[in-house]
This record gives C-alpha cells, structure tokens and sequence, in this order.
C-alpha cells in the first residue's frame, strides 16, 4: 500500500543543511494502523508531509498503491491527494467561514466531484455530527470540530489517512473517540492511517507503532 | 523609553516587514492629499495669482473711481480739483490685446508722472524694478505714442528685446510698437505673471480707441487727511456714471466670481482624501484583527489598554504623515498638468487671460496643513481599530482568537444609522445656497456617503446570501471566494466601501458632466442658428474691449449673400458685487431669425418684438438664480447719465458664462452708451449663399480691419470642445479616486489573503491546485469589485441627481436637462471592474506561491 525505501530529507536553514528524515525505509499495508513517536523535532510532521505527497524527498523512493511519488509531477501529487489520501491535524483547520457540512464537502468540490451531499450526510452520521451540519466551527466542541475533520478526511474515500497529533488538542473522552473512529476505519475498510503522536495511550490503540529519533525510523 | 521601544520593536518592525502594504497604504494617502494639494497649487497659480494681480494693479491706492461699464470723461479730473489738494491722483485706461503670438493679455495706459506714488514698478524707490529703464526711456515713452514697456519675462517668451518693434492687436485694428523699456517682474510687472503691457495713457486711448475717456482714476489720500471724509464727498460729488471703490471691493468682486468654481474643484479633490483615508482606517482595521492573540499576549505581559491604543494611533497617525509627505511630492509632479487645465478653464470662462505662467513661492502654511492632515486624519482612523484591539478581555482573546461579529445583530445598529443618514441626506439635499455656495447639497452628499456605507455590509449580505444558494451552479473556486467574502465580509467591506465612493463619484459627476454636455448640445442646436459669427481679430476670449467698429459693421452688411447682421455689444459692469455682462443685441434680427430659450417657454420673437425700443431686459438663467432677479423685477442699470431703471421681461438659458448676462434691444444701448460698435456679430446668410465665399469677401470688404470669421460648425465644436476641456480636471480627480480604492482593494486582500495563509495551506493539503487558488482569489477581487461597483453606481445616481439640481444649479446657475452617458459610464464602469480584477493579481500571485508545510506550521 504505502512503501518508503531509503527516504531522506533534508532543509537548509540559516545556511547550514538540517536532516529532518535520514534514510527511512518502512511499508504501511492496508487496513494497517500505524502510530509515529517520538519527541518534538524528530522528524514526524515531515515524514507524514512526504507520505501525504506535500512534499518531495530529497532521496529515496515512496510508492503509494504503486505510484512512485518520487516521479509524478505536481499535477499528478495533487490527483493523488485528492483522491487517496486524507489528513488530519492537531488543530482540526476547519474554516470558519464554512459551516460543518460546507467543510466536510470542500475535498470533494476542489477535486470536481458533483453529487456527493448522501456521501457528506453518510460521514457526518458516522461521526455522529448529524445534528451539527449547518453549524459554524466557532460553535463546536473541540471533539466535534475534530471528528468533523475526521469526515472531512474520509470524505474523498481515502486509501491512506495521514493524522498529525489528532487527539494533541483533545480531551481523553474525545480523544478516545477519535481514536476509535480511525481504529475502525483501518479495520473495517481497509485504509490505512499513518499517525503521528506524543501520547502513548494513543499510541496503543495503533496496531504498529514506530519510534523516530533524529529522522530515523528505529525499529 | 519603553514605550517606544516597544513601539519600535511591535509597531515599526511589523510595518517594515510588511514593505508592500506598508508601501499600498502610504501610496493611497499620498494619492488623495497628492490631489489635494495639486488642486490647491493650480487654484493658487491660477486662481489667486489672477485675484492677486488684480490687487498688484491696484496698487497703494485708498480708493478707485470707476464708471461701471461707463467710460470716465477725462475732465472729471479736472472737476475734481479739491481732490488734489489731499490727494495723489492717477488715471488709467485698460483693455485686451492680442500679441504676435495669440495670446491676449491686458494693457494699461498709466500716467508715468502720477503713478510713482500708486505702484511700484516705475517709481523711483524701486531700484531693481527699474534696473533697465532709464531716464531717456521715460521721456521717449512720453514723447512717442508709439513705445510700450514689457515686463522682461513676456519680453523673453515673445523673443523681443529693448528696441525692436512689435505688433499690437486692438479690436480690429493693429498697430506697430516699439519697445520702449524692459521690466523685472515686480510690482505692477509682476501682475498676471508678467503677462501684460503698458502704455503711456495717450498712446492707450488712442490704441484701444478711447480718446477723452479713462477707465479709472486711483485715488491716494495724502497723510494727515481724513481718509473718510474724503471718501464720503466722493460719494457725494462724483458724477451719477462714476462711483467710488475701495480696492479690496475690487478685489472681492475677483474673488466671488470665481469663487464657486474653486469651491467646487477643491470639494471634488477632497474626495480622493477620503478614499485615502479609509486606506489609513482599512490597513488598521486589518492589522489589529490579525495580531489580536498577540495584543491579548502583550496585555497579559503587562501593557496597559492605553498603551495599546496609544500604539496603535501613533502607528495611524504615522502612517496618514507619511502619506501626507509623499503627497507633497507626489501633488507636486500632479499639479503641472493639473495647472495647465485649471488656468485654461480659468482663462476661456472668466478672465479671458492667460494666468498660466503666475509663478508662486512654495506655498508653506498650506504644505503644513496637508501635513497636519494627514497625520489627523490617519490618527482619527486608526481610533476605532485601536479601540477594538482592546475591546475584549486578553484571556477571552487568546482563548477565542478573531470572532468575526455576529453579523446580523452587529449590522441591524449600523443599518438604523445607515437609514438615518440617507434620510438626513435627502433633507439637507433640499436646502439653499449658503453665501452662493451649495454647501447643504455638499453636506448632503457626504451623508448619502456615510449612508451607503453604513447600510454596505448588510446590503452586500443579500445578493452574496442569494449566491451563496446557488451553489450547485458555480465553479468551486467562486464558492469558496463567495464563502471567504461573507465570512470576512466585516474586513472587506471597507474596501468594498472605498470603491463605491469612488466609483460613485465618478458615475455621479460623470452623469452631471455627460447631462451638462447634452444640455450645452441642445441649446447651441437650438439657438446657434446664424451661418457665421463675426469677432474683431483683437478680442480676447470673454471680453466686450475693442469692438468691430460702426462702418465694419456697415461693410459686412453690404456684402453680397449676407441677408442680415446681428450686432452685439457687451461690457462689462458690476450688479450686486458680481461682475456681470450688460450687452445691447439685435432684438428686431433675433425676432426676425434668431432664437433664445426662455424659462417660462416663451417665444423668441414675442419677447424679443417686446424688448425692441423699450427699458425693458433679458436676463440670463445664471444670474437670475445667483441675484434672485425674476421676469418682471426692475434692475438699475449704470449708464453714463445715471442709473436707469430696466424691466426684466424674461429670463433665458445661457451656457456661455456663469457671469451672468443683461441683454436690452440695441437702439436702446446706443442712445444710452452712444456705442455703435459691435463685440460680435452673428451674420444670416441669402438662401444659397456660399458661406466660404461670403466670407472672404466680408474680410476683403473691411479693408483693414482685421477680423476673425467662424462658420455656424465650427464656432459649435469649438464651444464644445472648451466644454471637454473645462471637465478634464474633474475626470482626472475622479480617476485617481478610483485609483486609491484600486489601491485598497490590493491591499485588503493582500492582507486577509496574510492572514488566511494557514487556510490556504489547508486546502492544497486537502487537495486544491495552485491554479483553483489564483481562481478563488480573483473571484474574490471580482466580488469585492462588483459589490462596489454596484455600491458605487446607485450612489452615483443619487449623486448625479444632487450635482444636476442641486450643486450645480446652486454654483453656477445652470438648469441641466438629466442625460445619460450611458456608453462613456459603461465603459468606465467595465474598466472599473477590470482594474478590481487587476488589483487581484498580485494577492492571487501571493496565493499562489506560499509555502503550505511552512504556513500551517507557523499557523
């Protein structure tokens, strides 16, 4: 599903080279729940950024469902966004001009996709935010603002879910349910989640978990 | 000290790290107080140098005795011989001339042995003034009524040097001169920038045709003598004809002619202020919204809310100084061209003179005064952002972050005033000139301004919520520049609300402006029905000096095709402290074959067969509304054996002039002001007359009177295109109206688009391309363009409305048929929208090229 052969990546900053991921090799297998630890500055974020097709690695290769992403061009990262990967943040970044559903709809509408408001009512009831459609995220609770990004993230039908620290801004109870809910889809449907996390309960819900130090993967 | 080392570190690092918006925001201040000064340097350089020469030319004197349209027997100075015993006496003779090179300037007849005490540029006491004059040239210039005396600078432009000859042109007449002197340009030189030419006073009323008469009599009461008494036996001994003025009347009199047009032009240049200024409040606005977590941090370090609001007004204040400075420089580069289309519209409507070249030292005060409000203006813009800043406690801020307002319950206050205002404009629309000046109507205009603006936000909801129902039908990108604009609509409505101003004004005078040119069309068609129009060579652009002589006038008749002449005969008197033109016409032609339109809709022939042989007057709309005379009034009107009584027996439109016209039958004129010359002659040919051959032999019949002879065609584009001309200032202003809201929307979305980069970011990550970007923000710029737009254009209409029958009627006296410039204003209000467009690419490029790993992150 998603295979990473000798990835690294590095950033130049205030003139000197930084290695952010050094030489990292992994598989993620679909319906694979795969936790990402270790501590601030490791390297996380920009792995989950060159799993997700945001960024480019510097060496290596990366195959998603047997697309090399090292060698597609920028139009094509962005069709595979849009199509097989969804993301979630610690912070949700939902827009607050757009209201729960208007939010949930956005992947769809960029990638041009017409008919889609069952496919919208299908998630937002799976997340149980039914009754919170019309509602403004400056209205939610912290854990529906995430579960509606949950939805959001599903709603393109996602092989891959790319979760950075989703449960960081969270409760335990909303925390719980988040996890639960990418638990299930990994189970249930087959995609595969690749989740960054500070927190080892969290990390335990994961059917894998990987440690990063210093841009490398230990195994 | 710490404060403003605080300031430095949270206010100026800020500004200089955001260069382009500091920069857009400083360039629409100093655009609108660019304007502002650039209209007040072409006022002053050709407005005030024009009252100002008047003053220079009046000299020291205490009084002037004049005969208001009524020449001065030369033997009233003898009359007046008590007056010598108290008092320095000179006379004068004044009138136009046309020099070689076409321009038409005044010439004074001056009495060099009396005028030492009036004026300085011949006296004694003024050694530089008369650094090239020489004893030998005073006595040629008396000996010889063939010398003239040139101010050096006119001298230079004409290429002539001390000596040469030169040719005059008076009236119909020229004659050769010599160059008797050169001047510096002071004093009296110094009049109309330099542009003018004197005459021993003989050698003038020869010239301009005036032997035994003077045109004033400048009177200097001695020391010691009772300045009063001698003033209140002028009044008391002088002859009916001939009154007495004191200068600074003559001045006044400058003044209130062309006070209207400079109030009006300086109005419409504060408008581009306006717009600047919002730039001021908008880039605040934004700024405190952006950084509210920051101030709310600061707060909670320990910065009190008076310090944060103190920052925040120095930041504004700052910020409307620089502009105000930039501006200096900015109106500066503006005012040249700005000067060369205020003095030709000041010369061709009412001097008649080229004021142009007028140079005037840099203007201080009022360089202070833009200055001082630019940093008060900035300052009074910044209070409300600074104030919201602080509004809402620091923990609830960082807590919440920017909420933007509820909108309904924020906007139904703003909507109530909004309606408050647009019901307050409508009021004051109605009430009257204040001194001659549409005050109120102004009044009315800047609360039909506050109005709209306050009533925008609300206004903008219903067709962005109608939009927003159509979803299915739009692309993405329009749907979420849609949901972003209703989302931020309380930040982008201030630039929302800078392009309606803008484009209001411009549909406003646009509509006025395409209404007045329409109305100028119709009323030449209709009344300029003569096949040719006859002018002495020599005559200036507006006055009634040198006319075409009696037997010119017999020779046109006797030429072959010519059917009839209409002659025409104006000068110039004062009538309720405005200068004003009392003219005899040929009322017998004019009912014959002529046409005026009358206000009440009467016929030409009746009123003209009423006028013939009686003290009755035609007046014209101008100075009907401006003195309030109406259809049966009587006027006083000076004539050289006192006063007359005149009935008016209707008024009639008249474009030509804001001054004002008294028209009587010309019999009447003659027997009264014993003038049978004419100042213009309109001339009906036989039926198939060739107009081009009648022509020539008019001119080769006056022999050698020199004329100037236009065909019907050609006298009615000229006319015309001086009217394009006059309006060429006013569209310029509006253009760079538009221009600073341009500038503003620029800005705005540059600054939201800052502000949303974390939004951005999230929508390439959930798969949006660069391209849906550029789209989305340009949507939004077409947005923020149409809703101005639209703004702006109903504004606009109800503009026009105050400008037609309001502002205009009220300044200058003109009833405007209302008409459309429907292409001209589509045309400007397509590129209006292409130029909000424009003003998208930048925010869209910035769109386009942010980093999103990097934006989120900092998010």
């Amino acid at each position: 599903m998603l295979e990473l052969r000798g990835v690294s990546k590095t950033y130049g900053l205030n003139g000197q080279r930084v290695t952010a991921v050094a030489d990292v090799t992994l598989s993620v297998a679909p319906g694979e729940f795969v936790a990402l630890t270790g501590p601030s500055g490791c390297g996380k974020s920009t792995l989950l950024h060159l799993m997700g097709a945001m960024d480019r690695a510097d060496r290596g290769e990366i195959w998603l469902a047997d697309q090399p992403l090292h060698d597609l061009g920028e139009e094509e990262l962005i069709q595979v966004r849009r199509r097989q990967i969804g993301f979630v943040f610690q912070f949700f970044y939902l827009l607050p001009t757009m209201t729960v559903e208007e939010n949930v709809e956005l992947p769809l509408l960029l990638a041009g996709v017409t008919c889609h408001l069952e496919r919208v009512a299908a998630l937002l009831e799976q997340v149980g935010l039914s009754h919170r459609a019309r509602a403004y995220p400056a209205t939610l609770s912290g854990g529906e603002l995430q579960r509606a990004a949950l939805a959001r993230a599903l709603v393109g039908r996602p092989r891959l879910i790319i979760a950075d620290e989703p449960t960081g801004n969270l409760d335990s109870d909303n925390g719980g349910r988040v996890l639960e809910i990418l638990r299930g889809l990994a189970g249930r449907e087959g995609v595969a989640v690749v989740m960054a996390t500070h927190s080892a309960e969290a990390a335990e819900v994961a059917s894998r978990v990987l440690r990063m130090r210093d841009g490398r993967v230990q195994t | 000290m710490n404060w403003v080392r605080l300031f430095h570190r949270y206010i100026l690092r800020d500004l200089t790290g955001k260069p382009v918006r500091t920069l857009l925001t400083v360039a629409g201040v100093a655009l609108g107080m660019g304007v502002v000064w650039a209209v007040h340097l072409s006022n002053e350089r050709s407005i005030t140098s024009f009252t100002d020469s008047v003053q220079l030319l009046n000299g020291r004197a205490d009084f002037q005795i004049q005969g208001n349209g009524v020449p001065l027997d030369e033997q009233l100075l003898v009359q007046l011989g008590w007056l010598w015993e108290v008092a320095s006496l000179s006379p004068l003779v004044e009138g136009r001339v046309k020099l070689p090179d076409g321009s038409s300037v005044p010439v004074y007849g001056i009495d060099l042995l009396s005028e030492a005490p009036f004026r300085s540029y011949l006296a004694s006491d003024s050694r530089r003034a008369l650094a090239n004059v020489t004893r030998a040239d005073f006595l040629r210039l008396l000996s010889r009524p063939d010398q003239l005396i040139l101010p050096g600078r006119l001298a230079g432009r004409l290429e002539v040097k001390k000596g040469d000859s030169m040719v005059l042109l008076a009236g119909e007449r020229q004659r050769n001169f010599q160059v008797a002197a050169l001047l510096e340009a002071e004093g009296a030189a110094g009049a109309f920038g330099g542009n003018v030419v004197f005459l021993d006073i003989a050698a003038a009323q020869i010239l301009l045709e005036r032997i035994g008469t003077l045109d004033r009599i400048d009177v200097l009461v001695e020391e010691g003598a009772d300045r009063e008494a001698v003033l209140r036996r002028l009044q008391r001994e002088l002859p009916e004809a001939a009154s007495v003025w004191r200068p600074e009347d003559v001045t006044a009199q400058s003044r209130r002619m062309l006070r209207a047009f400079r109030f009006n032009l300086s109005a419409l240049s504060y408008l581009s202020l306006i717009v600047g200024v919002i730039l001021v409040y908008n880039t605040l606005n934004i700024a405190v919204v952006r950084r509210q977590r920051e101030i709310a941090a600061l707060r909670t370090l320990g910065a009190s809310r008076r310090a944060v609001i103190g920052m925040f007004l120095v930041e504004a204040a700052g910020l409307g100084l620089l502009g105000a400075l930039a501006g200096l420089a900015v109106g500066g580069l503006l005012a040249g061209a700005a000067e060369s289309l205020v003095g030709r519209t000041v010369e061709t409507l009412y001097t008649g003179l080229d004021t142009l070249a007028a140079e005037r030292p840099f203007d201080w005060p009022f360089a202070g005064f833009v200055v001082g409000l630019g940093a008060l203006l900035g300052a009074a813009s910044g209070i409300y952002p600074a104030r919201r800043a602080t509004a809402r406690p620091p923990v609830q801020v960082l807590r919440e972050g920017f909420l933007e307002p509820s909108r309904l319950r924020r906007y139904r206050v703003q909507t109530r005033l909004g309606a408050a205002a647009l019901a307050a404009a409508g009021v004051t629309a109605l009430g009257p000139p204040v001194a001659g000046l549409p005050l109120w109507g102004y009044a009315s205009a800047l609360l039909a301004m506050a109005g709209f603006a306050l009533l925008a936000p609300r206004a903008a909801l219903l067709p962005l919520d109608w939009l927003a129902r159509q979803r299915g039908r739009l692309p993405v990108e329009a749907r979420l520049a849609l949901q972003s604009v209703r989302g931020g609509l309380s930040r982008l409505v201030v630039a929302i609300v800078s392009l309606m101003i803008a484009v209001s004004m411009l549909v406003g005078v646009a509509s006025m402006v395409g209404s007045f040119r329409e109305t100028v069309r119709a009323w030449l068609d209709q009344t300029l029905v003569a096949d040719l129009y006859v002018r002495a060579a020599g005559a200036g652009a507006n006055d009634g000096f040198n006319p075409i002589r009696a037997e010119t006038l017999e020779a046109l008749s006797r030429t072959p095709g010519v059917a009839a002449l209409g002659a025409f005969h104006g000068r110039r008197i004062v009538l309720g402290g405005f200068p004003v033109t009392l003219a005899g016409g040929d009322f017998e032609v004019l009912a014959r074959r002529g046409r005026l339109l009358f206000v009440d809709g009467r016929d030409t022939a009746e009123v003209a067969r009423a006028l013939i042989g009686q003290d009755r007057v035609v007046v014209s709309e101008p100075l009907a509304l401006r003195q309030g005379v109406r259809a049966g009034d009587v006027l006083e009107l000076p004539a050289p054996r006192g006063p007359v009584p005149f009935r008016v027996e209707a008024v009639y439109y008249d474009y030509s002039s804001d001054r004002g016209l008294i028209v009587m039958d010309r019999g009447r004129y003659r027997e009264l002001y014993g003038e049978d010359g004419a100042t213009s002659v309109s001339v009906y040919l036989e039926a198939g007359a060739d107009p081009r051959r009648t022509t020539e032999r008019m001119l080769a019949g006056a022999g050698e009177a020199r004329l100037q002879i236009y065909p019907n065609a050609q006298l009615r584009s000229r006319a015309l295109q001086v009217f394009d001309q006059t309006f060429q200032v006013t569209y310029a202003l509006e253009v760079i109206a538009v221009i600073v809201a341009v500038l503003g929307i620029t800005n705005t979305l540059g600054a939201l688009l800052v502000e949303r980069r974390g939004e951005l970011a999230l929508l390439e990550f959930l798969g949006a391309d660069r391209r849906q970007l550029r789209r989305m923000v340009l949507w939004e710029s077409g947005l923020v363009g149409v809703l101005g737009t639209v703004a702006g254009t109903l504004l606009g209409a109800f503009l026009a409305v105050l400008l037609i029958y309001v502002i205009n009627r009220q300044s200058f006296g003109w009833t405007l048929q209302p008409d459309l410039p429907v292409a001209t204003l589509g045309a400007a209000l397509a590129l209006v929208l292409l130029s909000t467009l424009v003003a998208g690419l930048y925010p869209a490029m910035l769109a386009a090229s942010t980093d999103p790993i990097r934006s989120l992150r900092t998010e």
